[in-house]
């Protein structure tokens, strides 16, 4: 070996822990989605059987659908109510405890979360419906269609919120004062200012926190699982729930690899769609 | 001294991550099984006590896990471990021929032989396969029977429904006297599963059921008999005999309107009184029993059939500890044990005279079991477990009225198209 190449080999070890960790899995992956499987026994490979599967599964559409929906949702609940609660923390003369109640809810255990979000839920001396019956409302069934999405984004609202308000916090922090003092001089009120000056300098922040509301939400499993249990309606049934149940309950191989390919592929390509989004219309932006 | 450290610290460290190995003359024996009682527990653990004084050196390590845990993601994770178990639950029928199909079953057809004289003979259903067998059945359990409050009945001046249609009856007085008729909990979709499984039997007769179930070539689930019973489901979900909440009810939590006298009957299996102490109410003092699915009017099958399944513990093929396995399974399945389990309230027990019959309870299902019709398995233990899925998903939707029978069961052979190839 050349001496001038020699920092080559300070690279492999790194490298090979890489190819093990990442590289290797995806390509068996991708190897097992194109071979036939007998239960966990591979019998041949070269089979393009579980792709073309994939385009006539109507579950496979519903979870997609139940998914999209999810990452609409949390947008909302997540996302906007995340950068409104940090407008609100930002406006407060002491936001401490404030942001720390809010925060709470991430470093919660998911197990403990949906336990407790499943009791308040419940059809019968849930908290949710006790509120309902004090005002003279039949009680709801939340977590069967049709609110069976809106109540599972609700749970994903209230723990992330928090979540993303810190991020926004911090980066409206940086602002200068002196942007707010010139707003305020030329007559903006505070929900102005907001909006109209202090959310466009964090862009970029508003932007990233999309791309992991995004992905996060093709990756939402946890709270889906202790919420609806197996969901015999399918009414909310999404991708991941979907790829455990084709792996462990129909021990199907072949197929559970195949949809972890494109899931793969998915939220690749919407995460490009919004990096080009980002560079496209966002641009370039003081960075807060 | 700062490398010399450094090559401490490192070799402390190498020890920790290499730890462990050590005590290579111990032996663990390992069992899996799905939750089970802790009164059933107490007896395995006096079991485990007996077996570990009377082999010095042998650890009997017990995992258990909650039913639908270890059925779906459990029990093939510690098969696939680096330490499976040497014993494990099952639920006889197409989950222990997997097993076999697998290479995970173990042919214990001589220690069966011991038992054989002893066991009737319906209890190895599920656990043969080609001649040899594959497992020692425990329990031998009804799966769905019908229990039903006794006061709340007295109360409403309602008897045991012989009929369908006095059946019918009895859910339009529960509910004009604004309680629930059937409560289930059904979030894991097999309570009404099974119960509507029955219907299907009792319907399509119980030939044409198990090709339907089989996926034989030339039946579908769609079939107009299946329709038909699927429509039963759909119009109870309609007339409001079952509780709205039945898809969403976790199964742990549903027993609770029957203990408090909102709910007036229940679907499920001989397991129903274990459930209820559970909970720490005392069954006998609740005053439930339970009565028979009535036949089913046009039905084509054996209007008696008994929707029942036997379940027992299997021997890994792998094991390393064959003969204290077996020896630990003829402790778990001693007539002392065997006696305990059943006066523990734990169903009804295989072994020929073992059953507390002093208990009415039990009296009556060694009565049922051998008196009743043909005993026909449950969609999720007796067939593939993808179609029985597809099937249970469909009778969710028929309850909550949220498709029809035609389309529900249409979209259920759908999603199992690429099993029929």
């Amino acid at each position: 070996m050349k001496k001038n190449n020699r920092h080559i080999l300070f690279v492999l070890p790194a490298l090979g822990l890489y190819s093990f960790i990442m590289i290797f899995p995806i390509a068996l992956t991708l190897f097992s989605s194109f071979t036939e499987w007998r239960r966990f026994i591979p019998e041949s490979f070269g089979t393009l059987e579980h792709y073309s599967r994939l385009f006539t599964d109507q579950v496979l559409v519903k979870a997609f659908r139940h998914n999209l929906t999810y990452i609409g949702l949390t947008i909302v609940l997540e996302g906007f109510a995340g950068l409104v609660l940090a407008g609100i923390a930002q406006y407060m003369k002491k936001s401490l405890g404030f942001r720390a109640i809010l925060f709470a809810p991430v470093i919660l255990p998911s197990i403990v979360i949906g336990t407790l979000w499943r009791q308040m839920y419940a059809t019968n001396g849930g908290l949710l419906n006790a509120l309902r019956n004090l005002v003279g409302l039949e009680p709801l069934v939340w977590l069967a269609p049709p609110y069976t999405m809106l109540s599972v984004s609700m749970v994903s609202g209230w723990i992330f919120a928090g979540y993303f308000m810190t991020i926004f916090y911090a980066s409206l922090s940086r602002i200068p004062t002196s942007v707010l003092e010139s707003a305020e001089i030329d007559g903006a009120g505070p929900v102005r200012t907001f909006f109209q000056i202090q959310v466009p300098l964090i862009k970029n922040m508003i932007m990233l926190a999309l791309l992991v509301i995004t992905t996060g939400g093709f990756k939402g499993f946890d709270l889906f699982q202790i919420l609806l249990r197996r969901d015999p309606l399918q009414s909310g049934i999404v991708l991941p729930t979907y790829l455990i149940r084709t792996f462990f309950e129909h021990k199907d191989i072949g197929y559970g690899s195949a949809l972890s390919i494109v899931l793969t592929l998915v939220v690749l390509i919407i995460m490009g769609l919004i990096n080009f989004g980002n560079k496209r219309f966002v641009g370039e932006v003081d960075e807060y | 001294m700062k490398r010399l450290g450094s090559v401490i610290l490192l070799f402390l460290a190498a020890s920790a991550l290499f730890a462990g190995g050590s005590g290579e003359d111990q032996v663990i024996l390992r069992v899996g099984s799905s939750g089970i009682s802790m009164d059933a527990m107490a007896i395995f653990e006096d079991n485990i006590a007996e077996f570990e004084a009377a082999n010095p050196g042998v650890t009997v390590q017990w995992d258990s896990s909650s039913g639908d845990d270890y059925q779906f993601a459990g029990l093939p994770a510690l098969l696939q471990s680096d330490t499976p178990p040497d014993i494990y639950f099952e639920w006889g029928g197409a989950r222990v021929k997997n097993h076999y199909l697998d290479g995970e079953a173990m042919d214990i057809s001589d220690l069966a032989a011991e038992f054989k004289p002893n066991f009737s003979t319906s209890s190895w259903g599920g656990f043969e396969y080609d001649g040899a067998v594959y497992g020692l059945p425990l329990n031998q359990d009804i799966t769905i029977q019908m229990w039903y409050n006794k006061n709340l009945f007295n109360e409403l001046g309602l008897s045991v429904p012989t009929t369908y249609d006095e059946f019918i009856n009895v859910c339009e007085v529960v509910k004009a006297a604004g309680k629930t008729p059937i409560v289930m909990g059904n979030a894991d979709a097999w309570v009404a599963g099974n119960f509507i499984g029955l219907f299907l039997y009792r319907v399509a007769g119980d030939d044409k059921a198990e090709a339907i179930m089989n996926l034989e070539p030339g039946y579908s689930l769609a079939d107009p008999d299946f329709v038909k019973a699927l429509q039963m489901a759909y119009d109870m979900g309609k007339a409001g005999y079952v509780n709205a909440d039945m898809n969403t009810l976790g199964y742990e939590e549903s027993f609770i309107p029957m203990v408090n006298g909102d709910a007036a009957m229940y679907p499920l299996g001989s397991w129903y009184p274990g459930e209820i102490e559970a909970i720490g109410k005392d069954f006998t003092e609740l005053g439930h029993d339970y009565f028979m699915l009535p036949p089913i009017p046009g039905g084509k099958g054996d209007q008696k059939s008994i929707l029942g399944l036997n379940t027992g513990y299997m021997i890994n093929s792998k094991t390393e500890h064959k003969e204290l396995a077996y020896d630990f399974m003829r402790l778990m399945y001693s007539m002392d044990s065997q006696k305990r389990h059943s006066l523990e309230g734990e169903g009804n027990v295989t072994m020929i005279g073992a059953n507390d019959t002093s208990n009415p309870v039990v009296a009556k299902m060694v009565d049922d079991l051998s008196t009743g019709g043909v005993i026909v398995a449950p969609p999720d233990t007796g067939y593939d477990l993808e179609m029985a899925f597809a099937l249970y998903e469909a009778i969710a939707k028929v309850f909550e009225n949220v498709a029809t029978p035609e389309e529900a069961l249409a979209a259920a052979e759908a999603n199992i198209a690429h099993l029929r190839k």
